[in-house]
């Protein structure tokens, strides 16, 4: 190990830390010398320590890692008054991260990880293409009616009359019912507006987003009867 | 020779994907007609789990089952993935596949309103991870390449909003923030000590006390500051204390207290030693318009307080 090396990196790290301490909690130059110093910890990010390999799975503890240094860099700059935890007198910088590492978040990132279930791959087979869309049937049954079918019916319903009344402005055959369900039907918002005439995309985008969000309570509860 | 990173990665956030994250998607999914409908709830569902473990490590309420994306008929008339995060709007979390070529994001039209911000959340299923790869505030197109989206760093400035240093002159118009209470709301009582409990009996204009935390991971170690302030002139004489908080009797020993400039010089400082029931730095006489700070610490902790006394 160079010893000089280490002071002069260490020296850095010290210098980032207290820069950040001295700004005051929220303020913008806090946060720019923070980012700062996580840039920095990202530098020597090879002077961290590794999670014990007579303590943790051998073949999960680059794992391990990898997600206990991203928290660690999260808990670094959220919330901003993290920092003010590091005492100068007390350790070096690569020491604190080193406890909080050893201490909290190898534990955290294993907990992650063992808790973890791995589902097998071949059980959900998502292509992008014509062949894979085949193999998404698997979660369509031929049961009860889905929560779809029961909305698209809800809509072409109307039993309320209210659907086939809002329409685009100066538009009355886009209506909220007509553009719902071809939505539903799975077409894009470009082969909708054109449908109608409508020029810009968020027009249609916009009307259909604001009828659902004043709707959305009586189609649930159109549902649900 | 120290191994040293030359590359600079953005900040990222990698959740692990559990079986009852994998059994909700599936839930929801069935509820589609549509393969490609039932595909994208399924991913919408693994991201927005995702970015709720994530709101929820940072200490944040979220209202989970009352967003959209958790609601079968809202998946139905929408491409949804949003989350509501309390005090502050809903977020949207796009997911995209590891292995997708083009690693794009797609945002439907229908979510670029009422949404405060757009998170990119990389879904690995081999490794069951879903990673929160960067953030957005505003889109202008449905498809947004992944190295487009600003650093996860943004999304946190969002939520961790600026703090103003604490306005001691509005105080004297009886305007705190809200951590600054009554000082009698926050001492137990049988430790008052009426000589400075009353504006009456005491010196000073008036007292407001916050509780102070110091360890956020362990419980136990924490003390309420007080602040006492009385105008003089053109100056602002201030008595600053610390008393036991919660239900303890005594102070932790070896609690600092100390008084520092903004640039962090310590101008005085007290420590508190066995069963001290309040330790108190002398008071001091601080012009308007100028700033000081109080540092309150134990051990390698340390939390600071910022004033204004304009």
């Amino acid at each position: 190990m160079d010893c000089v090396q280490n002071d002069i990196l260490d020296e850095r790290l010290l210098e980032l830390a207290m820069k950040a301490q001295e700004h005051q909690r929220g303020s913008k130059q806090r946060r720019l010398a923070l980012k700062e110093l996580i840039n920095e910890i990202q530098r020597q990010s090879g002077r961290l320590i590794r999670p014990n390999s007579n303590k943790y799975p051998s073949k999960l503890c680059q794992e391990i890692f990898d997600i206990a240094y991203q928290r660690l860099l999260v808990f670094i700059y959220h919330p901003d008054k993290n920092i003010e935890r590091y005492n100068h007198d007390k350790a070096r910088v690569i020491g604190w991260l080193n406890i909080k590492l050893d201490r909290r978040f190898f534990e955290e990132a294993k907990n992650q990880l063992v808790s973890n279930k791995n589902i097998s791959v071949e059980d959900w087979a998502w292509e992008d293409n014509q062949q894979g869309e085949e193999l998404y049937s698997i979660l369509v049954k031929e049961e009860p009616p889905c929560s779809s079918m029961i909305v698209r019916q809800c809509i072409e319903e109307d039993s309320e009359g209210i659907f086939e009344k809002k329409h685009i402005k100066d538009n009355p055959e886009a209506t909220f019912q007509k553009i719902a369900i071809k939505r539903l039907d799975g077409e894009s918002w470009q082969d909708i507006s054109d449908f109608f005439g409508i020029k810009a995309l968020t027009t249609t985008s916009t009307f259909y987003h604001r009828c659902i969000t004043k709707f959305a309570p009586i189609i649930k509860q159109l549902c649900t009867d | 020779m120290t191994q040293v990173n030359q590359v600079i990665e953005k900040l990222k956030f990698s959740v692990a994907i559990p079986s009852e994250a994998y059994g909700m998607a599936e839930k929801f999914s069935r509820q589609q007609h549509h393969p490609q409908k039932a595909k994208q709830v399924y991913l919408n569902t693994l991201a927005v789990y995702a970015g709720n473990y994530f709101i929820e490590y940072l200490e944040l309420e979220t209202n989970l089952s009352g967003s959209d994306s958790w609601n079968p008929v809202m998946q139905t008339l929408m491409d949804t993935a949003d989350l509501e995060v309390k005090n502050f709007g809903k977020l949207e979390f796009r997911p995209v596949l590891v292995e997708s070529q083009s690693q794009v994001v797609h945002i439907p039209l229908e979510v670029w309103e009422d949404r405060i911000g757009y998170v990119a959340v990389q879904i690995d299923r081999s490794r069951s991870l879903a990673t929160l790869l960067g953030f957005v505030k505003t889109v202008v197109t449905e498809e947004i390449a992944i190295d487009q989206f600003q650093p996860l760093e943004d999304l946190l400035d969002l939520l961790n909003p600026v703090q103003q240093p604490v306005q001691l002159r509005q105080w004297l118009q009886n305007i705190f923030e809200p951590e600054w209470q009554a000082f009698e709301a926050l001492l137990k009582p049988e430790l008052r000590n009426p000589a400075y409990a009353t504006r009456k009996v005491s010196k000073e204009a008036l007292i407001r006390a916050k509780f102070i935390d110091l360890e956020m991971h362990l419980k136990g170690q924490a003390a309420t500051l007080s602040i006492g302030l009385t105008p003089d002139d053109k100056l602002m004489e201030i008595r600053v204390r610390l008393h036991p908080a919660l239900t303890a009797k005594y102070l932790p020993p070896n609690l600092k207290l100390a008084l520092l400039t903004q640039a962090g010089r310590v101008i005085r400082e007290v420590e508190s030693r066995n069963q001290n029931t309040c330790i108190q730095l002398e008071p001091f006489k601080y012009e308007m318009g100028r700033s000081f700070r109080i540092r309150v610490a134990l051990g390698d902790v340390s939390v600071m307080e910022d004033f204004f006394a304009v």
